[in-house]
């Protein structure tokens, strides 16, 4: 079972610098990363994953989650986000209408949700990803533009954020797939799934990922799998792209997630409860960001 | 309400509406969630008070839905449930002169009545119940042709909107400096209904407009259930879409020309 371990975190802070944060503490860093609800359902607290009008409910409860949430965000319900290296987040509202971010600890283990693997094992690059296919993992592009330098890239409010440190490898294997690139998501247990348009698949790599994916059409028409299966869909719908795994963190580059720089002080976290410190799916700054030369 | 019901009889349909509270002295009165401006209540509710005061004689809170139906929690082994009280008989008279039926209002005109009903949600032609323990549920009737096209020119990034007990469609938009005729409209309001605008506007930086009228009630699709098994026809449809699906193959930068993630809003907390 999922806890929260109510330990610090060390993170680079303005100008690079490392601070240390400890559970309670105003969270610094863009609000970003997997996002979950606590929700009352028929009497009882639980973990869900909400979007439009499809929820899924979490087979059990973190660990000292409830605790942490009442404690440090000042409400046991309400929105929490985890970040790519396992750091639970929250908003709590300090004034009338004033809300800031805040560390409520680390994520150890993984949420269940029923129909969906959140640590898979023994995917290969390619597969259909199988776990949570909306708000699911921090989200970063992989540019194919000159100087991009295999920076990773997101943006906010129209302006452009990259990560501190470069990753060839990530951007080496999404060209090698999506020669044009776009965007993926490293989520809280480390793994990374790319969106993979129909039309952009690389020639060298179209035979094995068509191969890959009638073996997990396959596995999706057995009657066992509807849930993945509806989602899947309601994905491909929504984007026109594939969900498609990439690997894990730990086997690219310096194997740690990404962490993004800042030159100085910047707000991040301004708004109500539901903020989320990156611009739409759909928004102008991402349509802006072209993808050729 | 589509079926007969009783004082004390389970309410089956979505919780909302606009919050009143009431007292064992029978007063009914409306008021703010964070600085307790209170409204009391002059006429119109004798009926409900006594129905009210049935089912808990100390008093508390109920709520009117956009249908007129009185609602309340009762709670029974630590589990509140929701209650049928009673129909609304006619639209209540406010002290301060606070106006929850005004005639003369346009769409954009500064609502003159405090900010509550039943919320709901839109986004383009979109609208959905919050439901605060499940996902957005949509609305099965379609509102006017004449409130949505308001709701689009007045709030076209889209976010929640009120309907109340009288069939009043109110939403809150961006505050702005106010154009002239909206002067004069507040330089016409009572000391009251201008404290209640300016604590909706400092509380949540935003101005209470109206937008158009709406009677009909609202009834919601049921949520999409993903434990269902899916059917073998519908199955296969989903297969095959994911075989042979369309992708637009045109892309504006990172975004498929044609893709619909849509945003959630968070502009209208409860007050």
């Amino acid at each position: 079972m999922a806890s929260i371990l109510d330990e610090p975190t060390s993170i680079p802070a303005v100008d690079e610098k490392l601070v240390t944060v400890n559970p309670g503490d105003v969270w610094p860093l863009p609000y970003r990363g997997s996002r979950y609800t606590v929700k009352k359902v028929d009497d009882r607290l639980k973990v869900c994953w909400t979007r439009l009008d499809v929820k899924h409910d979490a087979s059990s409860l973190p660990e000292r989650l409830i605790k942490a949430m009442g404690t440090h965000k000042g409400d046991q319900r309400g929105r929490f986000m985890v970040t790519p290296h396992g750091e639970v987040i929250a908003r709590r509202e300090i004034r009338d209408g004033f809300w800031q971010s805040v560390y409520l600890g680390k994520l150890d283990g993984v949420l269940d949700f029923l129909g969906f693997e959140l640590d898979p094992s023994g995917l290969k690059t390619g597969n259909l990803w199988p776990g949570l296919h909306f708000i699911h993992g921090e989200e970063f592009a992989v540019w194919n533009r000159a100087g991009n330098q295999d920076y990773l890239y997101w943006t906010r409010r129209g302006l452009y954020f990259r990560a501190i440190e470069r990753y060839p490898d990530i951007c080496a294997e999404v060209r090698k797939i999506r020669p044009r690139c776009g965007r993926i998501y490293i989520t809280e247990n480390g793994h990374i799934w790319m969106n993979l348009p129909r039309s952009e698949v690389s020639r060298s790599f179209q035979a094995e990922f068509f191969t890959l994916l009638d073996e997990d059409k396959k596995k999706l028409s057995d009657g066992k799998h509807d849930i993945l299966l509806r989602s899947i869909y309601d994905r491909v719908s929504a984007t026109g792209c594939y969900p498609v795994y990439l690997g894990e963190i730990s086997d690219f580059d310096s194997g740690v997630a990404p962490r993004t720089h800042f030159l100085a002080g910047t707000h991040f976290g301004v708004g109500g409860e539901d903020v989320y410190d990156g611009d739409d799916f759909g928004g102008k700054s991402w349509r802006k960001m072209k993808r050729d030369y | 309400m589509e079926q007969d019901m009783e004082n004390g009889d389970k309410w089956p349909y979505h919780y909302r509406g606009t919050r009143y509270h009431f007292s064992s002295e029978q007063k009914v009165w409306w008021q703010t969630f964070k600085n307790g401006l209170e409204i009391f209540v002059k006429s119109g509710h004798d009926r409900i008070i006594k129905e009210l005061l049935k089912l808990r004689p100390e008093g508390g809170s109920f709520r009117i839905t956009e249908t007129g139906d009185v609602i309340i929690k009762m709670v029974e082994k630590e589990t509140w449930t929701p209650i049928y009280v009673c129909e609304m008989d006619m639209p209540f008279k406010f002290s301060d002169d606070i106006e929850t039926t005004p005639k003369e209002l346009k769409p954009g005109d500064i609502w003159t009545g405090f900010y509550d009903g039943s919320r709901y949600s839109h986004l383009n032609d979109r609208v959905w119940w919050r439901n605060p323990e499940g996902p957005r549920q949509y609305i099965v009737e379609t509102l006017p042709d004449e409130v949505m096209l308001q709701m689009r020119i007045l709030k076209p990034t889209g976010g929640s909107f009120r309907i109340t007990e009288d069939g009043y469609v109110i939403t809150l938009i961006p505050k702005q400096p106010l154009p002239n005729q909206l002067k004069k409209q507040w330089e016409s309001m009572s000391v009251t209904q201008q404290q209640l605008i300016t604590a909706k506007v400092q509380s949540t930086e935003m101005l209470p407009i109206y937008i158009g009228r709406y009677h009909e009630g609202i009834t919601l699709q049921p949520p999409k259930d993903f434990t269902k098994p899916l059917t073998p026809e519908e199955r296969k449809e989903m297969l095959d879409f994911l075989n042979g699906f369309s992708a637009p193959g045109e892309f504006e930068g990172m975004v498929p020309k044609d893709a619909d993630e849509e945003e959630e809003f968070f502009d209208d907390p409860e007050d």
